[in-house]
């Protein structure tokens, strides 16, 4: 069986041709008036997404480009596909106990998904804006779908226009690269700016529009304005997604762009190492700066998500001063592997964050005080997470660091790893100061939130997301093996 | 499944085991716990005859004993590979040790009575893990791994001001276990192991300076790594001017923790000095061995001094820590067999006198509910037997003849005299400043006119006894005839200081 359009070959395009389709599906499922719309169309989705994974899963992975060269099938866009069914799924999870009886949000968060797939494989400068659009476009309705709630319409109406100014950007600086070498596709873009000479002013203009772009995405500095008021005033399901899925796209993409960065070598001497050390440096201690000062625990984390793109970034100034070949491919791993670690911690952190925030009415840090008395267990998962997301062995959190710091130190980054190492004690700081509000605390018995929280229940689909988001924390944390080597024979 | 690998993770499955056992039962929760702990020190006694003294271990994976070696990580040159040497064992057995008179010790504890004992387990296991690997990476996990029960031990069952002493405590020394962890991948990139020829986190690979390459050739190289390696274990010691977390997290530690803070953790920073420093960077370790004498004798005279001012009898302990801990930098950066040994001895019987003085506040402490030394008198006609005991402690701890303390200490400053005439005499100060600030707070408790408020307290308790007698014993016993202990490490301790003694030069 090979669905073959011409001689456009569609073999490759299976997983998103199942997502979309599944998705036209469900939203034919949706016009039916029921009770549970919300909960059967996350059924759905979760079973839509599990079809998609094992599909793209056994996906050949040798075809490189397809569909007139514009996307790319290989190890990588195999990797992001299931990566962001498995995020979507646990977000589709969480997001049912917002919403029992609306099918919409889980039918948006849905269609971000093609979107994402495209982004990771774009190998065109066109069919990537589009994808990043896609990823956009539902995201801006998601952020504002808490109806009646001002904050949730402040987020929606900023990511908006954040967005739009973004996508501003990156097509400027696009059609700039296209203006430059006459190409829309990345790779044959990168070839000739290898040749190319006399332009470096030219070029470092579009570069740094291009990163703009696509840093608004993974909120790197100083593209991030919108991201503490977007990740607070979202429901936090749909904040927990956005701090993982649509900044993975955003990484997917800057990983296909990388090939343009690195031929920028300017007269006054920046290059794409020093873009991207910057940009890792100001991204990582800024974030982590800014998180020690919140109050409310979902605007802590997306300071944190900040701080981790900062981290994230490390890699890509070892993919920008190196040419191909080994260390480039274990770093390609090594962020890899830190977006999976990343993944399963930070949705986990943020499903914690929702428990407590719908039993006790708001994310504000004092309702977490004394949490480790009126509801262990969540207050233990919160911990471990936290601990992993500050880097302490054994969780998945160190290992992500560990493999980042070890390119870098391979690589020979020694300012940035030791700038990293420094970010690190800083985030123990305001990560260990909530374990410390749980554990340490005495919660405030009388409080009608303290009340409720004793006596809320993890339930059925409780338990599930504690347990997909705990045990690979756990896991990796110890045996990271397989998962490291796996993704090692994935990378280029 | 060998001897090490069960004493390293049957505390791990105790703590599981305690984890569900019924929370209405607190005496249950405290015999379990004391049933692991109990059978780990049975595992270490058990080796101890079969630990052979004549192998010398650290740079020699044939003579390393009790050795385990599994797949782990493959891909990374990551394994789990676990032994010990004439440095290690005595460090374990001193854990093993430790922990089961601390179970005891920690009887009284009353609130969250299972979440204490699961962490202490824990605990135990991340100190025996350190003390046993012999892969860094497996290193670097165990030597995390103690800290977040020891954060969540001070935080919640610790004094008034717990929560500042736990963060101090945690962010200190994460600060210096990233920098550590820099170094180690620094070092794991420029070491190959011969045989497959990629890189390796075997500690006994980086030892051979033969399998050195790339940067770490390069003597600037050689010494960023040794400085950010001293950083890393100087916080632990803790070496001036890193001490500043020390007198916070003793103060307001419960007993036991203070006891294994002081006990082990402490001895964690001067092991680490040994075992990687000199093991690893022989040449940088010789020359900077001046700088790491020097550190030491600061400690002996600044933790001397800064005891003989305190008013809490805790903190004075814990500044005597800083002071003691001195002696072993001291001897250590001599390379000469009795300075080698000498600090080893002292890293072993501070351990066992620095529990007992710890363990002596907490019983006065759990009678009279303070710590001021001026607040007491004349206790010696209201708790006679708390006074022998006492005496003993604190005549060890300031090195009387007869007494543990002395003998280690006669040796680190016989083994650093040929070596640092000067430092060593100006150390010899802090042996009179201890012996001052000890004899001027036995006198300012025990004797003088009895405070009318403490002339009824109870003398010290059978429980209490169980827990000071055996250290005592060891503590007497060791001053009289110290070879057991001496006999473990002496060939080990020997090989290094010459090794580090014949390594190149740096310049």
């Amino acid at each position: 069986m090979s669905p073959v359009f011409g001689d456009v070959n569609l073999q490759p395009f299976l997983p998103e041709l199942i997502a979309a389709g599944g998705l036209l599906l469900l939203l034919l499922l949706n016009l039916r008036k029921s009770g549970a719309r919300g909960a059967m169309t996350a059924v759905g989705g979760v079973i839509l997404l599990t079809i998609t994974a094992v599909v793209a899963l056994r996906g050949d992975e040798t075809v490189g480009g397809y569909l007139f060269d514009s996307v790319m099938q290989d190890g990588v866009t195999v990797f992001f596909r299931i990566f962001f069914c498995v995020a979507t799924a646990i977000s589709l999870g969480m997001l049912v106990f917002s919403f029992r009886t609306d099918g919409e949000p889980f039918l948006l968060m849905l269609s971000g998904v093609v979107g994402m797939f495209l982004l990771a494989g774009a190998n065109d400068a066109v069919t990537l804006f589009v994808a990043l659009e896609l990823v956009s476009i539902p995201s801006y309705v998601l952020a504002g779908y808490k109806r009646g709630d001002v904050r949730s319409a402040e987020a929606a109406l900023k990511y908006v226009l954040f967005g739009a100014m973004s996508s501003g950007m990156l097509i400027y600086g696009l059609s700039l690269l296209y203006g430059l070498t006459g190409s829309t596709n990345l790779l044959e873009m990168a070839l000739r700016l290898g040749g190319l000479t006399g332009a470096d002013t030219m070029l470092l203009v579009a570069l740094i529009l291009v990163l703009a772009g696509i840093g608004y995405k993974v909120a790197m500095v100083p593209l991030h304005f919108w991201c503490p008021d977007v990740y607070e005033g979202s429901p936090t399901a749909v904040t927990a997604f956005f701090s993982v899925a649509p900044k993975a796209a955003g990484f997917a993409a800057l990983l296909r762009l990388m090939p343009v960065f690195t031929p920028l070598l300017t007269s006054y001497g920046v290059n794409a190492l020093t873009l991207f050390m910057v940009a890792s440096a100001v991204t990582m201690t800024f974030g982590n700066l800014g998180a020690i000062w919140q109050t409310s625990l979902k605007r802590l984390l997306a300071y944190s998500s900040i701080a981790h793109a900062g981290y994230i970034l490390m890699g890509f100034a070892v993919l920008a001063n190196n040419p191909p070949g080994d260390l480039y491919q274990e770093a390609v791993t090594a962020i890899l592997f830190y977006l999976v670690a990343y993944l399963f911690m930070n949705l986990g952190a943020f499903w914690v964050v929702d428990h407590v925030e719908r039993h006790a009415g708001s994310d504000s840090i004092a309702h977490f005080r004394g949490l480790g008395k009126t509801s262990l267990l969540p207050a233990l998962m919160l911990s471990v997470f936290l601990f992993s997301l500050t880097g302490i062995p054994p969780l998945a959190g160190f290992i992500g660091k560990f493999l980042l710091f070890a390119v870098l130190v391979k690589g020979k980054l020694f300012a940035l790893v030791i700038i990293a190492a420094l970010n690190t004690v800083v985030s123990l700081f305001y990560y260990v100061r909530v374990i410390r509000d749980m554990f340490l605390s005495e919660p405030d018995e009388q409080a009608a939130s303290a009340v409720a929280l004793s006596k809320a229940k993890l339930g059925v689909l409780g338990g599930a997301l504690s347990l997909v988001t705990v045990i690979p924390t756990l896991v990796l944390g110890l045996w990271w093996g397989p998962l490291a080597e796996w993704l090692l024979m994935r990378s280029w | 499944m060998g001897p090490l690998t069960l004493m390293t993770f049957l505390p791990a499955a105790g703590a599981a085991v305690v984890a569900f056992l019924p929370r209405s039962k607190p005496n249950l929760v405290r015999w379990t716990t004391l049933a692991f702990t109990a059978a780990v020190l049975a595992i270490g006694i058990w080796l101890y005859p079969q630990f052979n003294r004549s192998l010398a271990g650290i740079n020699q994976p044939e003579s390393f004993q009790f050795v385990e070696q599994a797949r782990w990580i493959p891909a990374y040159g990551i394994g789990y590979y676990v032994g010990v040497d004439g440095l290690s064992f005595p460090m374990i057995l001193l854990t093993a040790l430790l922990c089961f008179i601390c179970i005891p010790a920690s009887w009284g504890i009353g609130r969250a009575v299972k979440g204490y004992h699961a962490l202490f387990l824990l605990l135990e296991t991340g100190m025996i893990g350190t003390f046993v690997s012999l892969d860094f990476f497996l290193f670097y996990v165990f030597w995390e791994l103690m800290l977040l029960p020891m954060y969540f031990l001070i935080g919640i069952w610790g004094g008034p001001r717990r929560v500042y002493a736990a963060i101090k405590f945690f962010l200190y020394t994460l600060l210096g276990s990233v920098l550590m962890l820099i170094v180690i991948l620094v070092l794991y990139f420029n070491v190959r192991d011969p045989v497959t020829g990629s890189h390796t986190m075997n500690m006994l690979q980086m030892m051979a300076q033969g399998n050195h390459g790339g940067i770490l050739t390069l003597n600037v190289v050689r010494t960023l790594l040794f400085f950010g390696l001293y950083i890393g274990f100087a916080i632990k010691v803790p070496v001036f001017p890193f001490h500043t977390w020390l007198p916070d997290a003793h103060v307001e530690a419960p007993t036991a923790i203070s006891v294994i803070l002081a006990g082990i953790l402490l001895k964690m920073g001067t092991y680490g000095l040994l075992r990687v420093n000199f093991a690893m960077l022989p040449d940088a370790t010789r020359h900077f061995a001046w700088f790491l004498a020097l550190m030491g004798t600061i400690n002996i005279l600044y933790g001397a001094f800064c005891a003989m001012a305190q008013t809490d009898l805790k903190k004075l302990v814990a500044y005597s820590s800083i002071s003691h801990m001195g002696y072993v930098m001291l001897a250590m950066s001599a390379f000469t067999p009795a300075g080698m040994n000498g600090a080893v001895l002292q890293m072993f019987n501070h351990g066992t006198i620095t529990a007992m003085l710890f363990l002596l506040v907490g019983v006065i402490y759990d009678r009279a509910h303070h710590r001021e030394i001026a607040g007491f008198g004349g206790l010696a006609n209201v708790m006679p037997r708390y006074l022998g005991v006492t005496a003993v402690a604190f005549f060890a701890s300031m090195g009387l003849p007869g007494l543990s303390g002395f003998i280690s200490e006669a040796l680190c400053f016989i083994g650093a005299f040929p070596v640092w005439q000067t430092l060593t005499i100006l150390s010899l100060l802090g042996i009179i400043i201890t012996a001052g600030y000890l004899l001027w707070t036995i006198q300012r408790m025990f004797f003088g006119p009895v405070n009318e408020k403490y002339a009824t307290l109870p003398d010290i308790n059978a429980r209490e006894l169980f827990t000071l007698i055996p250290l005592a014993v060891i503590v007497i016993f060791l001053g009289i005839w110290p070879h057991p202990v001496l006999d473990l490490m002496n060939t080990s301790m020997t090989y290094l200081g010459e090794l580090v003694r014949q390594s190149g030069s740096l310049l």
